[in-house]
């Protein structure tokens, strides 16, 4: 008996004590439970955890001001672009299948006060050149809580309507997954790489250089980035994607071979 | 008691191995010690020895100077003092939302003067005009501290590339974020021979990357570079990659010129004539986009680079009411694109651009909830009038 008991108290010592090799304030990424394996058409905006591949998204898109049909128009084939860097990048995952832009969201809103606007119904807000008075930043992800409170879910993303490309797909990168990591205020989605260290200034949440990809690591093909240790708590995009999405994987081609599926596009225009 | 003794000495014996190898991966440092960057951490922003919490409270002040290699002042230049932790460009509970950066012009002497600052991580970045940038890594500022900013010693690039070429010289300055903070990035253009030249580049030793953009040819980086200060020539040679040529005519096979084509990065206006060729592609299938005012925008899936003969019609107005009601839109449908236009108050209705053909128009009300319709013939460029869509 005093063997098994010292060996259960060993255990929780040993329990109690952090994991040889940690930080003290680094905390492990979690792995959510997989939630029932999802369809892979839905209306969301961003990939639900337990989704299995390929899987398409529905972007609800507002223009704050009134703005006429061929505005609205102007801006698809950069969406259209973006889903299919998105569609590169996950090797043939993930694209948006849908896409519904509307007008007049909020008239006169400028970017700065971006947190205190209410778009229920949204997940991209649009703003004139002229009213993006946040630069020299060029686009933004908003993570907010309670879900819904800011726009459809617990997200959005605000532009400027001279987006860029690349502006785009950094923006969709922290958008697209709902991610479970956490540590030094993390946020829900892909984080900026470029704070902290090991570099990649090749992965799109870094420098944004072509070719278009996120950077990945560990035990991943193509690893270009080891796991973060300045106590983040976070790792390299598609380590971080591969523990909440099981069911997605990485080769490290980051590009696929089939066409990006067609997207839909729904105007709905103010008069 | 003995027993007891008895296992707590079992316990010790085993937990001493674990508690001394965690000891060992957690080596301990003293709190004023400076720690030294590994390569892991080395961008990540340092503390040097913080001051006593009450001298941390008070307003900052930095002063300093640039000087070049000479040790001459540096007169005129743009000198940012950047705030890591300033607003970037994810939102979030417990980031920063305000711009943090702050920017002094050195004056005649080379010197810079930032006060009322708030203790906490920066660092400087000295751009002077046509000279290589400078920066120091993340310091901790409090009280009043002086610093001194030396340009380095010029490093600069040659070369050929492709006439009219644009190049960005990117590098990363460590601690320094890239939303939110202005990038350290020099931009040059190549000549109509491709020629070009870089002075005054970038610190010596520093790795930059190149991303080379010409007219016809595959965008492509290059690099990382690092190269000692001096003269150092480097070409950049890019792909011609694959074209997507064609024509674009209106319905009744008429050319359409000033057309905007759109296929990955590439873009194209089709001439008089309606040709148009799209270079630099790669090979893959993906989306042609092709529009102009007065016309029906063509989404084109699954387009490969090669050739195409692309109909762009030209739009035809609809004018008419909605009686028996009021709804909320006026909607149609051309291939994957769904059109809803808000009536208003009005009964009263104007379309100015639908496709020519049969169309079906509909009105809906706030739920999207068909509430009636009728179908039209609409000439290519031409008017229809006096349509009338009764509600149920």
């Amino acid at each position: 008996m005093r063997p098994l008991r010292a060996t259960l108290l060993l255990c929780a010592a040993a329990a109690a004590l952090p994991a040889c090799g940690g930080h003290k304030d680094e905390q492990p990424a979690l792995v959510a439970t997989p939630p029932p394996a999802t369809s892979s058409s839905s209306d969301a905006p961003s990939v639900p955890v337990g989704a299995t591949p390929p899987f398409s998204l529905v972007w609800n898109v507002g223009f704050t001001e009134n703005v006429p049909m061929s505005a609205m128009e102007a801006q698809l084939p950069k969406f259209i672009q973006m889903s299919q860097d998105l569609w590169t990048i996950t090797e043939g995952q993930v694209w948006i299948s849908r896409i519904r832009f509307s007008d007049n969201v909020a008239p006169g809103a400028e970017a700065s006060s971006s947190e205190t606007l209410r778009v229920p119904n949204l997940d991209v807000v649009i703003y004139p050149a002229g009213k993006w008075n946040v630069a020299p930043v060029t686009g933004e992800t908003l993570f907010f809580s309670p879900s819904g409170t800011l726009g459809r879910t617990n997200r959005r993303i605000d532009v400027p309507d001279n987006a860029q490309r690349l502006t785009l797909i950094h923006e969709a990168s922290h958008f697209a997954w709902q991610l479970s990591w956490s540590g030094n205020n993390l946020p829900p989605g892909l984080d900026d790489e470029y704070v902290y260290s090991p570099d990649d200034p090749a992965c799109i949440m870094d420098l944004m250089f072509l070719p278009l990809r996120w950077c990945s690591g560990g035990a991943l093909p193509s690893a270009n980035h080891v796991t973060k240790n300045g106590g983040q708590g976070a790792q390299s995009c598609w380590e971080q994607i591969k523990l909440d999405y099981p069911n997605f994987s990485y080769s490290g081609i980051n590009t696929s071979s089939s066409a990006t599926p067609a997207m839909a596009v729904e105007y709905s225009d103010t008069p | 008691m003995r027993s007891r003794l008895k296992t707590l000495g079992w316990i010790l014996a085993a937990v001493a191995p674990l508690a001394l190898v965690w000891g060992l991966s957690h080596p301990r440092r003293h709190p004023l010690q400076a720690s030294r960057p590994s390569a892991a951490t080395r961008s990540a922003p340092k503390r040097e020895a913080p001051a006593p919490e009450s001298a941390r409270s008070e307003a900052a002040t930095l002063s300093g100077e640039l000087i070049d290699a000479e040790q001459r002042p540096v007169a005129g230049a743009l000198v940012t003092l950047v705030d890591p932790e300033g607003r970037g460009d994810v939102l979030l509970a417990g980031r920063a939302k305000e711009f943090r950066d702050r920017d002094e012009k050195t004056d005649e002497r080379g010197r810079f003067r930032f006060a009322a600052l708030r203790p906490g991580t920066r660092l400087l970045i000295a751009r002077p005009e046509g000279r290589p940038p400078v920066w120091t890594e993340p310091f901790f500022v409090e009280g009043k501290q002086h610093r001194v900013l030396t340009l380095p010693a010029p490093l600069s690039l040659t070369g050929l590339t492709h006439p009219r070429a644009k190049l960005s010289f990117t590098c990363r300055v460590p601690g320094l974020p890239h939303a939110g903070h202005r990038p350290v990035v020099v931009v040059a253009t190549a000549d109509d021979a491709g020629g070009y030249r870089v002075d005054g580049l970038l610190p010596p030793a520093t790795p930059f990357a190149v991303f080379v953009e010409a007219p016809g040819y595959r965008t492509r980086s290059f690099g990382p570079y690092q190269f000692p200060a001096g003269r150092h020539i480097v070409d950049f040679d890019l792909d011609t990659g694959l074209s997507l040529r064609g024509t674009v005519r209106d319905g009744a096979g008429r050319p359409v010129q000033g057309a905007l084509l759109a296929y990955d990065d590439a873009r194209a206006v089709s001439e008089a004539d309606g040709s148009f060729l799209l270079s630099g592609l790669e090979e893959r299938s993906t989306t042609l986009i092709v529009a102009r005012e007065g016309h029906i925008q063509t989404v084109l899936n699954a387009v490969r680079p090669g050739s195409i003969d692309v109909t762009l019609f030209r739009a035809a107005e609809v004018t008419g009411k909605v009686s028996g009601g009021r709804g909320r839109y006026l909607c149609f449908t051309v291939g994957d694109a769904r059109y809803r236009l808000g009536l208003g108050d009005s009964d009263d209705f104007r379309i100015p651009a639908v496709p020519p053909g049969p169309l079906r128009l509909e009105v809906e009300d706030e739920e999207h909830r068909l509430l009636g319709s009728a179908i039209i013939h609409a000439p290519e460029g031409g008017v229809v009038e006096g349509v009338e869509i009764l509600l149920r």
